[in-house]
């Protein structure tokens, strides 16, 4: 029998603790909290544009893409709830014919520059790698500048590769 | 009204439910079913202040956001507040000319895991994240040694370098 509490109703199906009406659950026989709408993304830079300098970095294909948060055409993601997500990218770097070239690769929270990365590279086709946990309100929105404004940029030519070998991950952690 | 577990408190509007105590939201899942821990221990913060190569032991980073206050900036030292699994992610540029060295995470002053660099130029960047099993007053913090010239180490004096820390589970 479900406890009702002021109309939400904390329930139980297959030995499963049940949240209102949503499929989360708390499994205690087997793996403990299951929370099928976890907000994440994971996906890459496609287009092959030979643009490397760019922002915002254009994630136009997703593999995994819960909630809708990232948006294939501003190449934002958008937090649905507060909280602290993981933001990972990694890709090529470089200007894809310098050995040498330098860049910063910067994390953009709702248009502002956040944290930043920099990289000079000896060899053309280096990779970088970017990660980290960052606490957002519902409603911030994601996005990531390589070398450009509103990102750290530097007259150097560094910027990210954008036919595949990238790999971008965000995910709400708690 | 809420349902009373113990002193632990269910309440909810009628789409989300918070589970609390007194007015500290523990943990809620909202109208699409989205569970956040909104006390969740968590730092992330960077190199400041600190000059260029920089690899003091350990790396004293200056938390911007350090909910639970398990971070402490004076020692540089994370002390987890609950038996769990912790993520850590770390990213330093490497300030010294050609150098090679090891960037760790240390449990209790004890080695756990490592990346490495060898990079023929400055401005190499190094990153690492790993999940780590901690008891409740462990202790986590990032080194930097190895490293030759003696004095690689990270660019320190603000920004290019981030870390952060949170219980996953």
């Amino acid at each position: 029998m479900p406890i009702n509490i002021n109309g939400y109703a904390v329930s139980t199906v297959a030995s499963e603790l049940k949240f209102g009406a949503s499929n989360t659950r708390i499994a205690p026989a087997s793996y403990g909290i299951r929370d099928p709408t976890l907000p994440s993304m994971w996906g890459a830079c496609t287009d092959g544009s030979a643009t490397y300098k760019v922002y915002p970095y254009p994630v136009n294909s997703v593999n995994i893409n819960i909630g809708s948060c990232w948006s294939t055409s501003t190449f934002r993601f958008t937090a649905p709830a507060t909280g602290i997500y993981y933001v990972s990218f990694a890709g090529i770097v470089g200007d894809g014919t310098a050995v040498q070239t330098a860049g910063y690769y910067s994390i953009i929270i709702n248009g502002v520059n956040y944290y930043f990365s920099y990289k000079d590279t000896i060899s053309v086709w280096e990779l970088q790698h970017v990660a980290v946990m960052i606490n957002l309100t519902a409603g911030d929105w994601l996005s990531w500048a390589m070398n450009l404004a509103p990102g750290n940029a530097s007259s150097y030519t560094g910027g990210a590769y954008r036919s595949n070998h990238n790999m971008c991950t965000i995910w709400l952690v708690g | 009204m809420g349902f009373d577990v113990g002193g632990v408190t269910l309440t909810s509007p009628g789409t989300t439910l918070s589970m609390d105590s007194g007015a500290t939201n523990w943990m809620k899942v909202d109208a699409n079913g989205i569970l956040t821990r909104p006390q969740t221990p968590f730092m992330r913060g960077q190199l400041t202040g600190r000059g260029s190569p920089y690899s003091a032991i350990p790396l004293l980073v200056t938390a911007d956001v350090n909910v639970g206050g398990c971070w402490n900036n004076t020692t540089g030292t994370w002390t987890c507040p609950v038996a769990g699994y912790y993520m850590v992610t770390g990213g330093n540029i490497m300030g010294s000319a050609s150098s090679y060295g090891y960037f760790y995470i240390q449990k209790n002053g004890t080695d756990v895991i490592f990346t490495h660099w060898n990079h023929n130029a400055s401005w190499h960047y190094v990153t690492m994240s790993g999940i780590i099993q901690c008891a409740a007053g462990d202790t986590l913090r990032y080194v930097i040694k190895g490293q030759s010239p003696a004095s690689a180490g990270a660019y320190g004096v603000g920004g290019h370098c981030m870390y952060s820390i949170a219980l996953m589970a």
